[in-house]
């Protein structure tokens, strides 16, 4: 690594070289930008102040070490995270869900799908009593049951999955926090929204249920504890 | 080396209080933005019945009363580098109720990995609307 000595030296000799080119009474047309003056004058003040404090030049001066590349490189990394907005992500395990909540919203995923039922075998109701609600049925298939009760604004909403399509599910959590309750002896994951709507969330060990509601929550509480299985009936002839 | 950590800490204070008082300004003008505004849950669901997709994507209500909901569901399997939409398995509906339930089926699929990308696209009636994308699991044809 050439040293500041050799460098002068060097340097030196160059102007030395550049002067004999010129003709002493030949005027200089060229005009240097103010970037290069400025450059140039930087570059003689430090050198005379190197002459002065040699170690401060070469400090100054010297290529970036290892380890100071390794924090630059953090910085970046670490400015790149916060520019972009990368969050952080809270992971709950509340019964069989795994809630990963983000600050816009939580991904709900029903674990260990694999063996749980592929397909809805059992039917399940809600006994409460919902005479004043009008009843929509959404879905009825062999992976999810969606049956909405409206009545003017009130709404309650009841579904239950099989596991495996309960993937990934985008749940609208977004300034809420994410909580649990009891429900018929399962943890159930609940959280509000706006202070109008409630949602409670629970695996039954074979299924995924949803009640979404903008009641209190204590109706909505009942509501989940009166869900049961029909029975099937099952004719056997004589 | 003391002062270039100091005035990279102080830019990135400065930087990052521009960014959240950025997202305010998007929530206060209705400017769309890749956060829930109303609906409770959406879904995007893959089953696999021999070499059938079943595809199903659900978008549930909440007290933020909805004008539209419009949903495009599209099949997609993994390629090396990518996910590549699968020909003759885009589907695409709207209602004008407060809940959305789709669900549609491709045949004739080839072994690999599949997954479905919904997008879902909530106008409500007080003017803001939300456009979210959902993906499934990813799911193997053997």
């Amino acid at each position: 690594m050439l040293n500041s000595n050799k460098l002068h030296t060097a340097l030196e000799m160059s102007i030395k070289d550049m002067n004999a080119a010129y003709d002493e009474n030949e005027v200089i047309s060229h005009r240097f930008s103010w970037r290069y003056k400025r450059k140039k004058r930087a570059i003689i003040k430090a050198y005379q102040q190197s002459l002065q404090r040699p170690e401060e030049f070469d400090r100054r001066y010297r290529k970036i070490s290892f380890r100071q590349k390794v924090l630059i490189a953090a910085m970046a990394i670490v400015m790149a995270a916060l520019l972009t907005g990368a969050g952080v992500v809270v992971t709950y395990y509340i019964g069989g869900i795994r809630a990963e909540q983000q600050s816009t919203h939580t991904d709900a995923f029903a674990m260990d799908w694999e063996s749980a039922p592929s397909t809805l075998e059992k039917t399940y109701s809600i006994s409460y009593d919902l005479s004043n609600y009008e009843k929509n049925i959404l879905s009825d298939d062999e992976y999810q049951y969606w049956a909405e009760y409206t009545n003017n604004t009130d709404y309650i909403d009841f579904m239950y999955w099989v596991k495996e399509a309960y993937q990934n599910a985008r749940v609208n959590t977004e300034e809420s926090a994410i909580g649990s309750m009891a429900i018929n002896g399962f943890d159930a994951l609940y959280f509000q929204r706006n202070e109008k709507d409630q949602v409670l969330i629970w695996d039954n060990g074979e299924y995924i249920f949803e009640l979404h509601s903008n009641l209190d929550i204590s109706i909505i509480k009942l509501i989940a504890e009166t869900i049961y299985e029909e029975k099937k009936i099952v004719n056997i002839q004589q | 080396m003391k002062k270039f950590v100091t005035a990279f800490l102080i830019g990135t204070m400065s930087i990052a209080s521009f960014t959240v008082d950025a997202g305010a300004y998007a929530k206060e003008h209705n400017v769309v933005v890749v956060q829930d505004v109303g609906q409770l849950t959406k879904t995007s669901s893959l089953m696999l019945k021999s070499n059938e997709a079943v595809c199903k994507s659900t978008c549930s209500r909440s007290s933020e009363e909805s004008t539209s909901i419009t949903a495009v569901q599209t099949l997609e399997k993994k390629t090396s580098w990518y996910y590549q939409s699968v020909s003759g398995a885009t589907w695409s509906t709207t209602v004008n109720t407060q809940s959305l339930s789709m669900r549609n089926s491709k045949t004739g699929l080839s072994s690999g990995t599949y997954r479905l990308k919904t997008v879902f696209t909530v106008k409500y009636k007080n003017g803001k609307s939300e456009t979210v994308t959902v993906y499934s699991a990813e799911r193997t044809v053997k």
